[in-house]
Formats: structure tokens, sequence, C-alpha cells
């Protein structure tokens, strides 16, 4: 096991995937019970997607890390080097904005005929979520120096 | 190596140490003493270049390079014996062998990619296989995406269904079933399975067996026609996603040989079940089919007449054995009796027993149970169900006082009739 390993953060996205996995079958279930009327979400299926998405986040918060600091920490200075992140970054600002003129777009049609669309809205606004994130962690990556320091077991800093 | 100075140019922040041409540090070090080891086993045989870069406060660095020649040849040095050297009697060698050397540096790898590919197989494939394995989930999962079940075990395409016989199992499912396994279907496990995607109702004999002889928690229907076994059987093995096909009279004649055959039998040829719905054949519980459970409307409004309060009456319980509590109590008028009895028949006795036996230990005996000396809490439990019990929220103040009425002065028992008035105070919300 290392500092920062993909291993756990692997079995979390698996263990997300199964928590998922079992709530649609429930839902599979429950609608067949019903005689094929889909039915709103149960308690049983809001614990488990609920539960699904701590270990979704927690898995992707490992590989996000992996991904900027490396299997292994190196101590010494790191010096960014940006390549051809600008195109990607780029491209993402402008997925951001055109998301964010149609989240408007969408406020306005809601208030002209008075019918809402919570879920749409809601996958717009997360799609904008994460095209920040991707933006962050691009300028984290590629545009900011990192230095790692190794400090001795006996140092007074208290980790 | 030091690092005090007096100017800030002077005052050393860290030293860096850095091997050949290495970009990454081996080691840093921020504060005195400025020492560290080297391990020089993880090195090459060769030589090598130590650089050690001086940081100041001021951000300057200057670097100090020093070579040196790593030599892992021998692995043990002699002292006390040089070569060549002239020795007499005893002399002490020591042999200084250096530490164990290390193994190269190699970046440590992860687990392989089975270990992924295999644990995802097994927790998915456990998983997937539960809902397999477990008979309620089984016939959900293997059905079709458009959840429909497939039509027979052997996969043969499923019999035509006769759609009166359909409408009268509906009709008879209302009144005699779904008390216990819900309207939806989906029952109340573990006591009540569900019928929906249940694998068992695809044998149209055993499932008219079942019907007609019960077996466990499930009562007998020995009062049911062979036309009615074929409705109630092809009601449930047609509806709320199931698709086995339906069931003649013929097969449920042969499946149950005493039923007996009902007021027609049309059932060889689907189009000639004009007379399906099979409500004759004097079958007792063929007389709820008019009135489900969820609208009991044949309650007599023509009982409304205060008779539960009524203390005149002279219909006596209609056992004559001692009560087990309240005796004494006012009698009950015919006319609470009769509606009482009425619902009772359609909606109760299903599980409750004709003679108010019940089925302990999951539908309790009403004879002698004690729980009725309490007309509050009966018109209560009956309005608003308990756990197997269900709910009655469609009953009017009147009917649960006749209801209340009758099985608290039938079976034996001799509790004393319960008044519209109480009704109401026990259950506000009921109709009036």
């Amino acid at each position: 096991m290392f500092r920062n390993d993909r291993v756990i953060p692997f079995f979390t996205l698996l263990f997300a995937a199964a928590l998922f996995f079992m709530s649609y079958l429930d839902g599979r279930y429950i609608t067949a019970l019903s005689g094929g009327k889909p039915q709103p979400m149960s308690v049983g299926q809001i614990g488990l997607v609920s539960f699904g998405m701590v270990f979704l986040v927690y898995a992707v918060i490992g590989f996000v890390s992996v991904w900027l600091e490396g299997v292994e920490l190196r101590p010494g200075v790191h010096r960014a080097r940006p390549g051809g992140a600008q195109w990607v970054g780029m491209a993402l600002s402008a997925l951001a904005v055109a998301l964010s003129g149609l989240f408007v777009q969408g406020i306005a049609h809601a208030m002209r005929t008075q019918q809402n669309h919570p879920a749409v809205e809601g996958a717009i606004f997360a799609a904008i979520s994460l095209c920040v994130a991707g933006l962050l962690m691009l300028y984290k990556n590629y545009y900011q120096d990192d230095e790692v320091h190794i400090e001795a077991e006996d140092s007074e800093v208290p980790w | 190596m030091s690092g005090q100075g007096s100017s800030s140019s002077d005052t050393v922040v860290r030293v860096e140490i850095y091997l050949d041409d290495a970009t990454e540090a081996v080691r840093v070090l921020s504060a005195p003493p400025f020492r560290f080891q080297l391990d020089s086993s993880a090195l090459e045989q060769g030589e090598h270049i130590l650089r050690l870069v001086r940081v100041d406060a001021a951000g300057g660095r200057r670097e100090r390079r020093i070579p040196f020649n790593v030599q892992h040849e021998p692995a043990v040095e002699v002292v006390g014996l040089e070569a060549g050297a002239t020795v007499t009697g005893r002399i002490d060698v020591d042999v200084a062998v250096p530490a164990a050397a290390a193994p190269p540096r190699v970046r440590p790898k992860g687990p392989s990619l089975w270990l992924y590919i295999v644990s995802t197989v097994v927790v998915l494939g456990g998983i997937w296989a539960f809902f397999m394995l477990v008979p309620m989930y089984s016939a959900i999962v293997s059905a079709p995406a458009s959840g429909q079940v497939s039509a027979s075990p052997s996969g043969a395409s499923a019999p035509p269904v006769d759609q009166q016989l359909l409408k009268t199992g509906e009709t008879l499912y209302a009144s005699d079933c779904a008390a216990c396994h819900k309207p939806s279907g989906e029952g109340m496990p573990p006591t009540f399975p569900a019928l929906a995607g249940n694998s068992f109702l695809s044998d149209p004999t055993a499932v008219v067996k079942r019907i007609y002889d019960g077996s466990g928690a499930m009562p007998s229907h020995h009062s049911y026609t062979a036309t009615q076994l074929a409705a109630v059987s092809t009601y449930v093995r047609n509806t709320w996603g199931n698709g086995y096909g339906g069931v003649t009279v013929k097969q449920a004649s042969e499946a149950a040989p005493q039923a007996s055959a009902g007021a027609s039998t049309p059932s060889s040829s689907p189009s000639s079940s004009s007379g399906a719905s099979g409500s004759g054949a004097g079958a007792p519980s063929t007389a709820s089919s008019s009135a489900p459970s969820s609208t009991p409307s044949t309650a007599g409004s023509s009982t409304a007449s205060g008779g539960a309060s009524g203390s005149s009456g002279s219909a006596s319980p209609s056992a004559s054995a001692p009560a087990p509590a309240g005796s004494g109590a006012a009698s009950p008028s015919s006319a609470a009796m009769q509606a009482g009895q009425k619902l009772y028949t359609s909606d109760c006795q299903s599980c409750h027993q004709p003679n108010g036996a019940g089925m302990p230990p999951t539908f309790p005996a009403l004879a002698g149970d004690s729980f009725l000396s309490d007309p509050a809490a009966v018109v209560k439990r009956i309005y608003e169900g308990k756990g197997v019990m269900p709910s009655h929220p469609s009953y009017t103040a009147q009917e649960l006082a006749d209801v209340a009425t009758y099985i608290r002065n039938a079976f034996g028992n001799d509790f004393g009739p319960v008044s519209v008035q109480q009704a109401k105070r026990a259950a506000p919300k009921a109709a009036q």
C-alpha cells in the first residue's frame, strides 16, 4: 500500500457502483410489482443511492489526488509544465459559458411557461460544476508549482 | 555543513541534495544539523556526483559538486591481514561485511489488473446472483425489459386469456384475496407472498390447488366453483406484469375435482364465457363479488337507524357458548348483526374464518378475544388496521359500527353493540 495508491479509490468506486446497481434492481422490482408503471424512489433506494454517492465522491477525490500528486511524493520543487493544457482549459471554459447560458435560458423558459423542469436544470448546473472543477484541477496540475518538503521524524511538525 | 550567517544571503534555509543529473532532490535538509545518510548500496557501481545546493533566505542558490566512486566489490573487507604481509602465530583478523545490499530501488507497483477485474466481477456478479437466487427477485431480474414475465417454464407461448374470466377473477380477487395479497399483488412477505412476478404462478394446476385447498396462512376456498377457481387463477397469472396465460374451467376442474362445476361451463371455448362470472352455484363468497372490499356498499344503510345502539334487539350472539367477558352486555339489534355479518363475510372471514377461529398466530381468533371488550379499540383497529390486518378507510361510521357489533357478539362473544356515535368517536375520519 503506497501513500497515494489507486487501490482504495478503485474499490470505493466499485462499492459505489454496487450500491447504484442494487438500487436499480430494486427499482425494477418495484416497477414490476406495480404493473410496469414507474414509481417514485423508495426509501431503500434513496438510502442505497445516498451511500453510493458518498463512495463515489470519495473515489473521485482519491483518483484526482493520484492524478495531481502522483502515486509517490518526491521531495523538491516541481515546476509546472503547462504543455497543451491551455486548449483543454479553453474548451472547458467555453463549455461552462455555454451551459451557463442554457441554464439561464431554462430559468427564463420556466418563468414564461410556468413549467419548471428541475431535473434538466439540475443536470445543467451539475455539468457547470464539473466544468469548473475540471478547470481548477487543470490549473492546479499544470499552472501551479509544487514543492514537497521532508520533515524528520523528530521534527516539530505535529504530523 | 552549517547554515549560520549574519546576512540574509548567508542564512541557509535549506540544503537540497541531488545525485548525478537528477532534477528531484533525494533529500532536503531544512534545519541543522545538516546531516544525512547516503546509502551507496542502492546506487549502481561506478562514478557518481553528489550535488549539494545551498538555498539562502534571499533565494540564492549555490551548488557544490562532490564526485565519488561506488565500489560494491569486494563484498567483504579484511582488517588485520594485508596482502603480502608476513605473519606468525595467532593473528586477529576482522572481516568487515558491509550492510546487506539493499534491494534496488524499485518503483512500487500496484495490484495487477486481474485483481481489479476479478473484484469487479465478484462484487457486481454477487449482487446479480443474489437477485437471481432469491425467489422473490428472480422472476423480476430475469424478466424482459418490457416487464412481462415469460410465459411458462417450458418457454411455450402462454395460453389465451379469457377476458370474461379475467374480469370475474378481478372481482373475486378484490373481495377475497386483496386483503392479504394487496390490490397491487405485492403481498406482505413473508407471510403473504407477492403474486407479482411470482414464478409459482407458472403452473396452473398448482395455482388452482393452492387456491382451493389453501396452505399455511392461505385459507382454503372450498366454496369456489371450478369457474371461480379458473377466474381467480387467470387473474393472478395475468396481472401486475405477469404473463402466464389463462386457465380454463376444464383445467380448474381437473386440478380441483371436488369443486363444483359452477353455474355454467363455458370455458372450453373462451368465446362462450358469458356465464363465466359464475356468481351462482350458491358459493357463499361470490356474494361479495359485487361488493369489493374497497366499496362495501352493501353494508346496509338500512341498518343505519342506530340499530347498533339499540339494546332491545332480540338477536343475541349467534353462538350460545358463554361469553368470555362482558357477559350481560346489552344485546345488539338483529339489523346491525346482519349488516355486520354481511361485511364480515365479504371482507374479514377469509382470514378470521367464518367461525371466528382465525388462523393464529397470524390471524387471531375473534371468538373469545378479550381485545374486543373495548369498542373504541375494535373500531380503530378495523379502520386503521395494524400489521397484517389491513385498514378499511372506505368504511363509513355505520359500517364500522356494524362490523364491530357483529364480531363483538358473534362466535360466542357477548360484548354488546357498538353505536355509530362510538364508531365516530373512535374513527373521526370515517365517512358518515
